[in-house]
């Protein structure tokens, strides 16, 4: 390409530079006012400047209005969200890719328009549903629902894309049986895909806030749920705690991402390739 | 499957035996398909056409099409606040989708002009999506207090909303719905875009340049036309998620009054909202009007992606 003049580049760093502010600005703000002084005015606050503080607020967040709780049970429905979400996607995954069978195309196709059938159509009779079998709050009636991803088969389907076939014919005339082909073989091969599952899967399953609202009562505290609580006009708290608050359940999400950018940045790209 | 222990169709069993493990490998996802997406979803249209409610166990009426009247009428308090949810819905969905796509456009366009410094301004503005909506809403809820937020005095000093709460004022409330939500999912969609932009041949950009052209007219004639499949992607996606729009809202004008939801006026109220209002609430048919309310939902959502992919069959 044409290189650009100096000028031509210091206009394309600045505008960057602009929504560079717009997008962490907010996330630094909050950082900040949670680590400041109790007599700065907390709105007003861009460096934090009091740690000791900020720990307290934390400490006091975690402790008074119940993110502790929250985070631990969030972490729990997640986890096993997630596990049961990798084993059934990466298993069909496996189906679809390698493998020819009477009726692959219909199921596929259920599972492509399952994509495109948003949670709300079918939150209400699931809600009941979840509610008459017994498993309204409680992990496995958060997690279940949650655990059927088609996204997660799609992504999956994409890093299989390119392996292929005959390492499969070659340890079948090895003697591998199918299941034993899949779990030895195949899965180590997918690390990368699971992983990118993993990752998106987590941040999304942290951020859900309408079905596990509906299915928790008394014993599972979601993050979310706890949060919006907190947010309501008729909750009053200190404002540094509520913003301490925020902070903790922010930073999971935000950590995963900043480890695992890379894998982040993939899985959406993947999941926007074939739509 | 059935045929398993027909003995006529020996050759048909055997086959279906070959595939057994194919089968038992897509059992797991496809149990749990059925059981919470599948059956649920035929329920929820079937038990839209009775009295269905949060008390009734089990004995439920069919009414033909009277939640669905109901609904629509214009008459009773729900009804009025479901309308007004679509009103709401009218304003919302077709700008959130274009100030969002204006802007991820944008900034794909910026960041393919940069050279150092790529992968951290792609990283930084990827970030806000990393954060789960009810942080979005809370610390924007934070920002746009009246008089004392950062931003909502910010703007009063340019003359935006000079003393308006925004969360409780009619129009004001839908954009600052808009706003939460355009800062939040610009990163995933711009990251989409960019990676379309990567795809397009340097080829074609050197042929343009032979003949003169510029940066932006370059962007103009090559870049957005190329990216067309890309972006179509990207609205239906937009189109489906702004149509259930439901954490921010809810946030932002909760109070523990269930006649409240959606603030004063339903300022701020989505037909998601008004659904999951039904529930709490209890009413006669009441479950019956939500799952009414979510077919509705469900025909818009279902023409928008109908249409979308006839326009992209269209062309391709």
């Amino acid at each position: 390409m044409r290189s650009q003049s100096f000028l031509e580049k210091c206009f394309w760093y600045i505008l960057a530079s602009i929504w560079t502010l717009v997008a962490l600005f907010p996330i630094w703000v909050l950082f900040s006012g949670t680590f400041s002084k109790d007599t700065n005015n907390v709105t007003q606050t861009y460096f934090p400047n009091s740690i000791s503080n900020g720990i307290e607020k934390v400490s006091e967040a975690l402790s008074t209005i119940n993110i502790g709780q929250a985070t631990i049970d969030t972490f729990i429905y997640t986890t096993v969200t997630i596990v049961g979400l990798l084993i059934i996607s990466s298993l069909a995954a496996y189906e679809f890719s390698f493998f020819n069978f009477p009726g692959k195309k219909v199921l596929f196709s259920l599972v492509m328009i399952s994509m495109m059938m948003p949670m709300i159509l079918y939150v209400i009779p699931l809600y009941r549903m979840v509610y008459h079998m017994g498993l309204s709050d409680t992990v496995l009636g958060v997690s279940l629902p949650l655990m059927v991803s088609a996204l997660s088969v799609f992504i999956m389907m994409q890093f299989l894309e390119g392996l292929p076939i005959s390492i499969i014919e070659s340890a079948r005339i090895d003697g591998a049986g199918h299941f034993r082909i899949f779990v030895k073989i195949v899965l180590p091969l997918m690390r990368n895909g699971i992983l990118t599952t993993t990752v998106l899967m987590f941040m999304k399953t942290w951020g859900q806030y309408l079905w596990p609202s509906l299915v928790t009562a008394q014993k599972i505290r979601p993050i979310s749920v706890v949060i919006a609580n907190m947010l309501a006009p008729n909750f009053w708290v200190d404002s540094r705690v509520k913003l301490a608050a925020m902070l903790v359940a922010m930073l999971p999400p935000m950590l995963v991402y900043l480890l695992f950018q890379r894998y982040v940045i993939e899985g959406v790209t993947m999941s926007s390739v074939k739509g | 499957m059935r045929s398993k222990k027909n003995p006529v169709k020996k050759e048909k069993n055997l086959k279906f035996q070959k595939y057994l493990v194919n089968y038992l490998g897509l059992l797991p996802f496809f149990v749990l398909f059925v059981v919470f997406v599948l059956y649920p979803f035929f329920y929820g249209i079937v038990m839209s056409f009775t009295d269905w409610s949060v008390s009734s166990r089990g004995n439920v009426n069919f009414v033909g099409l009277e939640n669905y009247k109901y609904v629509l009428s214009g008459v009773g308090t729900s009804s009025v606040r479901f309308l007004a949810s679509l009103k709401n819905l009218l304003i919302y969905v077709p700008l959130t989708l274009l100030i969002g796509l204006t802007l991820s456009l944008v900034l794909a366009l910026i960041l393919s002009q940069i050279k150092r410094g790529y992968s951290f301004f792609r990283g930084a503005w990827f970030a806000p999506y990393v954060l789960p909506l009810f942080i979005c809403a809370g610390i924007w809820q934070w920002f746009m207090t009246t008089n004392t937020g950062l931003v909502a005095s910010f703007f009063a000093k340019l003359g935006i909303g000079v003393g308006v709460d925004w969360s409780s004022t009619a129009i004001y409330a839908i954009f600052l719905v808009i706003f939460i939500d355009v800062w939040n999912s610009v990163g995933f969609n711009f990251v989409m875009i960019s990676a379309g932009m990567k795809d397009i041949s340097p080829e074609l950009y050197e042929a343009a340049e032979l003949d003169g052209a510029s940066t932006i007219q370059k962007m103009r004639y090559i870049t957005i036309p190329m990216l067309e499949p890309i972006l179509f992607v990207v609205i239906t996606y937009g189109f489906v998620s702004a149509l259930q729009v439901y954490d921010i809202p809810w946030i932002l004008s909760g109070t523990g009054d269930y006649n409240n939801i959606g603030g004063p006026g339903q300022c701020m109220l989505f037909p998601v909202m008004e659904m999951v209002r039904n529930i709490y609430l209890g009413a006669n048919s009441g479950l019956g009007r939500a799952t009414a309310e979510g077919v509705i939902l469900m025909i818009f959502i279902m023409l928008i992606t109908l249409v979308q992919f006839k326009v992209r069959k269209k062309r391709y």
